[in-house]
């Protein structure tokens, strides 16, 4: 799909090329982004990408932990902007198999262009084996937040990095 | 072309072709899609949420009673303060100084009410959970009001019995009434004065009797703060018509305000927290301020309201409040971090609706005018007093102009709410 660019040499391009709305793609796990040092002069505009999904909208996150340990999946509905949320998180081995007994694991977020995370502090539940469900996660700003899911077991530490786009719409359209 | 059919998507595509027209006034160039969705997000002013601790909110009898309180003096010690004294309706609810005076200077900024009623936390430090409970704190406090909650009862008893009784149920009878205490209240920092011993020497049943009264009286002032809702202002008109596609937009609003706009959800960064159709996040951020004249000593802002809100009497889930923390009421403040690093000198983004006609600005009345709020964001200057300046904060960058951004602010003001809220009613 796409639109045409305006006839006028003066006007900003438009390109609806991936038109709101649309559920975010699932992604995986990316490497490291040391956001502490990444962008500390550039103003960085807040302008959510066209692609972010409206409210309400299913998403799931997964991926291949960044040592390569473990396998997790984050479901929720895109939260309004500023509003109380929660989160479910499945994790298994990267092989697929069952977590060892003790397994535990945090849910975080963080936004690394402005340095700062949630003003909540969220709380995480057993929910089953290898579930969790996470309460009192909320995202006070749009635009891009990382999900960070740290797992700890006997197969040992690792954290998977979730990118994710919060929408501006705190009210629905 | 296929585009999915949603309004965002056809406002999108009237722009496209509204653009080509708009072409050869350089500096209008047309909204992007994720600037137009950020423009849209801002507007129409929100509809009221549910209040789950105040079951009388939306009771108009409440409203109507608690329009009388707002204005009354009678809740005051020296019989010369009402709510309505600093939150004056012709003044959009604040008062014009840029500290608040009622028995003596408080240290803080009359802030308007309009736009508080679907806020998490009220005071620019957050340390009520609702309006309701918020009302009860000037009534008690020495500086405001300097009232007390016998006396409050007493003046209920007087004044408002057979409206009150109505809506709430009984008020302790007039015998009851008549061997209460001159003045009492708890004072848990001072328990030696006469106010609070006068009360502990009180028998509980009494002490809730009038606890209740007291209560009421918020309740009853929420219900009609409830009424005063922002309404739309010139921005929304022109959110509006973007939202429509229509092709005459632009006449909505002036280009300096649309080029403030730009600066506001682009450049500028401001949307970043002033977000939402409040323009506001609800949430708490050190700008790093310079200190009011005037005022000594350093405010510690959210890291001692939101200490104190974890520990309000009146609070969600209290035997005051008709949230039950077990049905899912309460999770703002179940879920509120006290430890948050960045609270320490940080307050509540304000709404900025009405925003032209509530100065002076920021929690200490720092400001006079828009101009001066706009040239702080320009330069920034100086460092925080307490805590550190928010990561967010970027200066403005030179191609952002202070007029403009002030013509934005000025686009957002709205008509008064309904006239038959804005004087004592009858
Ligand atoms: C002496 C002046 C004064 C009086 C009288 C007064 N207020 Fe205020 N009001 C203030 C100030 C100052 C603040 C901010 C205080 C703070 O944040 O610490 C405030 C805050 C508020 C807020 C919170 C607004 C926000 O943005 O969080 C509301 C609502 C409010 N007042 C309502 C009332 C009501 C209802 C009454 C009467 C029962 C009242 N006020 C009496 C000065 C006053
Ligand atoms: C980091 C978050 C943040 C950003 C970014 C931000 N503001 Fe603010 N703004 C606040 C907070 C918090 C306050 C209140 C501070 C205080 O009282 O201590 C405030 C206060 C104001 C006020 C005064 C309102 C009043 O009633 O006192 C205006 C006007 C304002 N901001 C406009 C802007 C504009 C314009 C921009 C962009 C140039 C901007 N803000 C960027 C958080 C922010």
């Amino acid at each position: 799909m796409r639109v045409g660019v305006v006839a006028c040499g003066a006007c900003a391009v438009l390109a609806c090329t991936r038109a709101a709305p649309m559920p975010s793609p699932t992604a995986t796990a990316t490497p490291a982004t040391p956001g502490a040092t990444a962008v500390a002069d550039a103003a960085p505009a807040a302008s959510p990408q066209p692609s972010a999904a409206l409210p309400g909208t299913a998403v799931e996150l997964g991926g291949r932990s960044k040592a390569g340990k473990y396998t997790a999946t984050l479901r929720f509905s895109v939260p309004k902007l500023g509003e109380l949320f929660s989160t479910n998180l499945r994790v298994t081995l990267a092989s697929g198999a069952a977590l060892p007994d003790g397994a535990t694991v945090t849910v975080d977020a963080t936004m690394p262009e402005h340095r700062h995370g949630m003003m909540t502090q969220p709380a995480t539940t057993v929910a089953g084996p290898g579930l969790w469900r996470t309460d009192g996660m909320k995202l006070h700003m749009q635009g891009r937040w990382v999900f960070a899911v740290d797992v700890s077991s006997t197969a040992g530490d690792d954290r998977l990095e979730l990118p994710f786009e919060q929408p501006p719409e705190a009210t629905p359209p | 072309m296929t585009l999915p059919r949603t309004p965002l998507a056809t406002a999108a595509l009237v722009l496209l072709s509204l653009s080509a027209a708009a072409c050869g006034q350089a500096n209008d160039t047309p909204w992007t899609a994720p600037e137009l969705r950020l423009i849209l997000s801002l507007s129409p002013p929100p509809a009221l949420a549910y209040s789950a601790g105040n079951r009388f909110a939306d009771d108009d009898r409440a409203a109507r009673l608690g329009q009388k309180l707002f204005f009354d003096k009678g809740l005051s010690r020296s019989g010369q303060i009402a709510c309505a004294t600093c939150h004056e309706p012709a003044r959009f609810f604040t008062d014009g100084r840029a500290r608040a005076k009622g028995v003596a200077e408080t240290n803080r900024n009359a802030p308007t009410v309009m736009g508080t009623q679907n806020l998490p936390f009220v005071f620019h430090d957050g340390r009520k959970d609702s309006l309701w409970a918020q009302a009860l704190g000037p009534l008690e406090s020495d500086a405001e009001h300097a009232f007390d909650r016998t006396a409050a009862a007493r003046h209920l008893a007087a004044s408002y019995r057979t409206e009150y009784e109505a809506i709430f149920g009984s008020l302790p009878s007039q015998a009851e009434i008549a061997a209460l205490p001159a003045q009492a209240r708890p004072r848990p920092l001072d328990s030696t004065h006469p106010q609070a011993r006068a009360w502990a020497a009180m028998a509980e049943p009494q002490r809730s009797a009038v606890t209740r009264a007291f209560v009421n009286i918020g309740k009853a002032i929420e219900a009609y703060e409830r009424k005063l809702l922002p309404r739309p202002a010139p921005f929304d008109a022109y959110a509006s018509a973007l939202r429509r596609g229509d092709a005459d937009a632009a006449r909505m609003l002036d280009a300096p305000a649309r080029q403030g706009l730009r600066a506001f959800i682009g450049a500028g960064g401001c949307v970043n927290c002033h977000n939402g159709p409040l323009l506001t996040d609800m949430a708490f951020h050190n700008l790093g301020l310079p200190p009011a004249a005037g005022v000594i000593g350093v405010d510690g802002g959210r890291s001692v309201g939101a200490d104190q809100v974890r520990r309000d009497e009146f609070r969600c889930g209290t035997q005051w409040s008709d949230a039950t923390p077990t049905a899912g009421a309460c999770q703002e403040l179940h879920y509120l971090n006290p430890q948050f690093e960045d609270f320490l000198g940080a307050f509540r983004t304000p709404t900025l609706r009405n925003v032209a006609r509530t100065g002076p600005y920021m929690h200490a009345g720092q400001f006079a005018t828009l101009a001066e709020v706009v040239g702080f964001y320009q330069t920034l200057p100086g460092r925080a007093q307490v805590g550190h300046r928010d990561l967010t904060l970027q200066r403005l960058p030179g191609s952002v102009q202070a007029q403009d951004l002030v013509a934005f602010l000025e686009s957002l003001t709205g008509p008064l709410p309904e006239p038959r809220w804005l004087d004592p009613g009858g």
